[in-house]
């Protein structure tokens, strides 16, 4: 079939468009709401696959929506890093949309139909950051993700979520007003907002000013991406459920940071300019101590997922450090370390969640008390571990050794020995979990026989978002359907990642305009 | 001594008007007592209305003030200004009526006219 | 231009006609006379936006037809008689107008209506009055039908905030008084330009040259304007009435009076800034002034904002600091701070009328902002779904989210692109304070919106909106809830072919600025 690329888009927009629809219209009946939606997602993913496919064989698009003012307008562009953050994004979704079935199903159906609404605007939003061909576009996709992703933040309303909700909110408007005032800026020294490779032209600014307009234009992507000094919303956005938590605020939220920031400097502000005034070398300072001191930070955490959420910090921080390194290698290795860390850490969260809703222990140090049957998620949570380290073998490996490649075009040790470090630091928050769970067991408390798990006797009383009444084998084994996915999906790129993506291709493509 | 004679008798009466209608809004601002302050905005009201009247008179032809046709025998006064002022009477009286209404309200709930003993009472 | 309704003369009767068999209608059956209003207003509103298109797509098919329509009545020469004028940019406010007015009748319709005949039946023909009033502002060619105008608006207006439910004569009466001093004002300033320039008319001032008595003549008038419009339009040292007023008004009148009421004397002040005395030398300096007195309304409409404990009266303060953002665009003066003016107009008369129909559907007399500290997750999981209809919190939730935004800043609703543009405008003319105030009062915007979602939705004031224990009027109580959406459903189109709108206008905002 010969369908153009730019059909390709549409139909990709309009399924998750006509997803979100339907997830208001039917609120009733849950099931037939989520296979619906599904199916729309598969339809989408199948339409990026195919899109990859006819942008490799040579074709391009990029059309121009709205006018805004004098030309500038909405544009909407079908690039490499377009593909991969779109490709990657809608896989997920899939993933978490069978997830978040079954780890939703006890709940009551009316607030569940809203969950689902935003979710779905929260993933237009995501897929429109992926395909936005100017600075405008991308800032408006920018603020309607924040828009949505809040309302799934409080979802449980009580008073610890609202203040969580508050600081997102807080953190988030702020990177977005940031980087509308950038955009100002911008547009009054190039008058011109799309997205160029190799950046636009600005003229004789000279760098001190350049410099600071470029601090400002990545403050929206930083703060989004969770670097230091603007990450900490995202432990306190832990309280949300942990489809959220996982899809939104590991995959979704924090990419699109990244990807904002990737536009901003390879696209508006180009690699050449930002190596000359010296945004190189902000970018990479401020991702070293991120990675270092957040891995430092994960070693003293006691709730599972804000050890997940301060590992994703660390994570986000390899990807801006090998951006600012302002090569070809840089931004390809950043994207392709997007990609493999996104499925790692989804599926992280996902065994997280398991733990969390079936087995009701939130701490670190009360895992030992998990049943026998639960060995199969500690494996499985080990596994994941080893890949997050970059075990080789594991696709965290091959994602890590494109970045030290792209450190050691330039030169810098540093950065490798920054990296090395925090793989050990990655250890011993993150595999000693699993471990020490394994090692330590005391199953006469709650074993095989016995499904109905006693609150009293379990201490830790940080939990208590979950009322269940009786037990669902069927929901565990459900939730664990993606997982299996996502790890299965992780080995083979680790193993042979040419069948994915192919880095040199890649490069190729992006460095094709330098 | 001519010139002021001068300079009453073209300008004064506009620094008449104008002390009125500054009395009319003085009054309309600061009077405690709401008839008190309709009345008060009613005489800024009239001293418009005189204004307009007298700038009527001034302009000896339907022309700007500062074209003087040179023929004084051509001397007449301006109609627009007083048709324009018919409207602006129609307009206060409706503005009065308004007010008078409110003013029987406002009595009629808190049985006084003076804002600052309804303040304390409380609204 | 042959079809009678493209007369610029014909909205202006049709509304008067309108209003005046609608308060007769309401003796013999109040509900006729609700159906009458809303249809007089609805066809006001359709028959303006297709004179609209008709005007834009003569332009766009290349023939040289101007865009305005000038009609002078009764046949005497233009510098005599009154004119009556219609462009793009004023079928852009009537057509605003209208969509209010026909929201506006449209909620009341659907509240408790007052027994007494005269008392529904005169709300609902001063309703239509001060939509008239507000269409014949914007289509007035000569300065004193704009006084006429004006004062049918303004009139309207003090009736029906004394009509408000907790009988607010005091403060329609203060309105009274503090109104009739702006009008005061505007009639000494047509007097100086009377005395100047020898004619009424608007295109005939613009193009009188004069010595230099005539320029400090015109330059007195030019003050009073700015402050007579800055007290209808509650600009800030002007605003004292603002509060009183939007908080004490009949519920059904407040999208009108507070979402429009403010904007039609906005845009005669950008008229006259530009169109009238456009040219003088000493426009330079007022505009200086205008710059910084909106700079100040914004800060303190938006603190001001923040501190306040009920909901209509952090609503009426938001708008003083809307107000200072239009200031700010008139002062900027190039085409995209235009742009933004109209966009800005367009966005915040919609967002704020919807508001006050969803602080009216709270209840107006409630007190924000106690919070109550031990509201856990059991009492909003455990409602069950018969007590408290569902379907009613989230077309409740989805109106205020999207008016809300507007108000904020989130795009694709109008008020980011407003928004923008004046960014964009600001930047242009090298005016970086502006940009500052504008990114400043944004996040200053969210603060205070931030806890009125709070309040409503997340607190428990969602159980007992005031909406429910009235009683109901229309069996279906959900149809309440339709205004406010309507609402939104206009913010988001008009965000979205935003951009198209103005480019449409391009030609008209150039002739304003005479290029």
């Amino acid at each position: 079939m010969n369908i153009s690329i730019g059909t390709l888009l549409c139909i990709v927009f309009i399924s998750i468009g006509a997803s979100s629809v339907f997830g208001i219209i039917i609120q009733q009946k849950y099931t037939l709401r989520h296979i619906i939606q599904l199916s729309f997602a598969i339809v989408a993913f199948i339409a990026t696959l195919y899109m990859n496919a006819r942008f490799l064989n040579g074709e391009q698009y990029d059309i121009r929506l709205l006018s805004l003012w004098q030309g500038v307008g909405l544009r909407l562009m079908v690039d490499a890093p377009a593909l991969i953050f779109s490709q990657i994004a809608i896989f997920l979704w899939i993933c978490a949309i069978i997830y978040s079935h079954f780890y939703m199903s006890h709940y009551d159906k009316h607030k569940t139909a809203i969950y689902d609404m935003w979710y779905q605007g929260a993933m237009i939003a995501t897929i429109g950051v992926a395909f936005s061909g100017s600075l405008i576009t991308i800032l408006i996709f920018f603020e309607i993700l924040t828009f949505c992703t809040y309302p799934l933040v409080i979802y449980y309303g009580d008073i610890n979520c609202r203040r969580a909700g508050k600081k997102y909110l807080v953190y988030t408007i702020m990177a977005g007003q940031c980087l509308l005032l950038a955009l100002v800026i911008i547009f009054g020294y190039t008058k011109n907002l799309d997205f160029v490779l190799g950046g636009l032209n600005f003229g004789a600014v000279n760098s001190a000013k350049l410099l600071i307009l470029f601090f400002l234009a990545s403050i929206g992507g930083l703060t989004k991406a969770a670097v230091m000094p603007f990450h900490s919303w995202l432990p306190s956005a832990m309280v949300a459920p942990t489809p959220v938590s996982g899809l939104l605020h590991a995959v979704a939220v924090v990419n699109s940071g990244v990807f904002v920031l990737a536009r901003i400097i390879y696209y508006v502000f180009g690699m050449n300019r930002v190596a000359s005034f010296g945004g190189d070398t902000l970018l990479v300072t401020l991702g070293s101590i991120t990675i270092l001191v957040g891995g430092l930070v994960a070693l003293r955490q006691k709730m599972l997922k804000r050890v997940l959420a301060y590992s994703t910090i660390c994570q986000m921080s390899y990807m801006v450090m090998a951006m600012g390194f302002a090569t070809n290698l840089g931004l390809s290795s950043s994207l392709a370390h997007l990609l493999t860390h996104s499925i790692i850490k989804l599926s992280l969260f996902m065994l997280a969640g398991i733990i969390i809703s079936e087995f009701k222990l939130e701490e670190v140090r009360f895992l030992y008390k998990l049943p026998k049957r639960a060995n199969l998620y500690l494996i499985l949570f080990a596994i994941s571990s080893l890949s997050m380290i970059g075990l080789p073998g594991t696709p965290g490996f091959v994602s890590k050794v494109e970045i030290f490649k792209a450190s050691l075009d330039l030169g810098w040790i540093i950065p490798v020995a920054i990296m090395g470090v925090s793989s050990i630091l990655s250890t011993l928050y993150l595999l000693v979990i699993p471990m020490s769970a394994l090692k330590n067991r005391d199953g006469a408390m709650l074993d095989k026989a016995n499904l109905h798990i006693d609150m009293t006797k379990i201490e830790d009383k940080s939990c208590k978002y979950f009322s269940r009444k009786k037990p669902l084998l069927r929901r565990e084994g459900g939730m664990t359907i993606p997982v299996l996915i996502l790890i299965m999906l992780g080995i083979v790129i680790g193993i042979y990642p040419n069948l994915i993506f192919s880095l040199e291709e890649l490069t190729s493509h992006i460095g094709g305009g330098l | 001594m001519g010139i002021i004679n001068e300079f009453l008798a073209e300008k004064g009466i506009y620094i008449l008007t104008f002390t009125l209608f500054a009395i009319g809004v003085y009054g309309l601002a600061t009077c405690h007592n709401y008839i008190k302050k309709l009345m008060a905005m009613n005489i800024m009201l009239i001293a418009l209305i005189f204004f307009f009247l007298v700038l009527g008179q001034n302009l000896n032809t339907h022309g700007s003030l500062f074209i003087r046709k040179s023929a004084p025998d051509d001397y007449h006064i301006e109609p627009v200004t007083h048709a324009l002022m018919l409207t602006s009477v129609v307009v206060s009286l409706g503005i009065n009526g308004v007010g008078l209404a409110l003013l029987m309200s406002i009595r009629k709930k808190y049985g006084t006219f003076d804002e600052e003993k309804i303040f304390s009472k409380g609204i | 231009m042959s079809p009678f309704f493209y007369d610029p003369l014909f909205l202006i009767l049709f509304l008067m006609l309108g209003g005046l068999i609608t308060g007769l209608v309401a003796y013999i059956r109040r509900t006729l006379a609700g159906v009458l209003a809303l249809s007089t207003l609805a066809c006001g509103f359709f028959v303006s936006i297709y004179i609209m298109l008709s005007f834009s797509s003569v332009m766009h098919k290349g023939s040289i037809i101007s865009t305005s329509v000038n009609r002078v009545i009764g046949g005497f020469a233009p510098a005599l008689g009154i004119e009556i004028r219609s462009d793009l940019i004023s079928l852009m406010m009537i057509a605003l107008v209208c969509f209010m007015g026909a929201i506006a009748v449209a909620y009341s319709m659907c509240t408790v209506q007052y027994t007494d005949p005269l008392k529904e039946g005169g709300y609902y023909s001063l309703v239509v009055f001060l939509a008239l009033g507000l269409v014949g502002m914007a289509s007035s060619g000569d300065v004193f039908t704009l006084y006429i105008f004006l004062e049918i608006a303004s009139i309207s207006s003090y009736c029906l905030v004394a009509l408000g439910r907790s009988g607010g004569f005091i403060w329609a009466f203060r309105y009274l008084m503090t109104g009739t001093m702006g009008t005061g004002f505007y009639l000494l300033a047509i007097a100086f330009l009377y005395m100047s320039a020898g004619s009424l008319n608007m295109n005939i001032i613009a193009s009188h040259e004069g010595d230099a008595n005539v320029h400090y003549a015109m330059l007195a008038a030019m003050i009073l304007f700015l402050v007579g419009f800055g007290i209808k339009m509650g600009l800030f040292p002007l605003h004292g009435w603002l509060p009183d007023a939007y908080s004490s008004g009949h519920w059904g009148a407040m999208p009108l009076i507070a979402g429009v009421g403010g904007k039609l004397p906005a845009y005669c002040l950008f008229k006259f800034l530009f169109i009238i005395l456009g040219h003088r030398s000493f426009i330079d300096q007022i505009r200086l002034v205008l710059l910084i007195i909106s700079l100040v309304a914004i800060f303190y409409g938006s603190i001001a904002a923040i501190r306040q404990k009920y909901l209509v009266r952090m609503l009426a303060y938001s708008s003083v600091a809307q107000m200072g953002y239009i200031g700010i665009a008139i002062s900027m003066g190039n085409y995209l701070a235009f742009a933004a003016m109209l966009l800005h107009i367009i966005a915040h008369g919609v967002a704020k009328g919807g508001l006050f129909i969803i602080a009216d559907i709270v209840g107006t007399d409630k007190v924000l902002f106690k919070p109550d500290s031990e509201s856990n997750m059991k009492d909003i999981v455990s409602i069950r779904s018969g007590e408290i209809d569902n379907k009613d919190k989230i077309l409740l939730g989805i109106s205020f989210f999207i008016l809300g935004g507007s108000m904020i800043g989130m795009p694709p609703m109008a008020g980011f692109f407003s928004k923008l543009y004046l960014a964009l405008g600001a930047m242009d003319m090298e005016q970086s304070a502006v940009l500052v105030a504008i990114i400043a009062s944004s996040l200053l915007t969210v603060v205070y919106f931030y806890r009125i979602a709070d309040a409503i939705f997340i607190s428990k004031y969602i159980n007992n909106l005031a909406i429910w224990q009235r009683p109901r009027v229309i069996s279906k109580q959900r149809l309440a809830y339709l205004p406010a959406l309507l609402c939104a459903v206009m913010l988001l189109i008009t965000g979205i072919i935003g951009g198209e709108i103005v480019d449409a206008m391009r030609q008209s905002i150039m002739e304003v600025m005479n290029l």
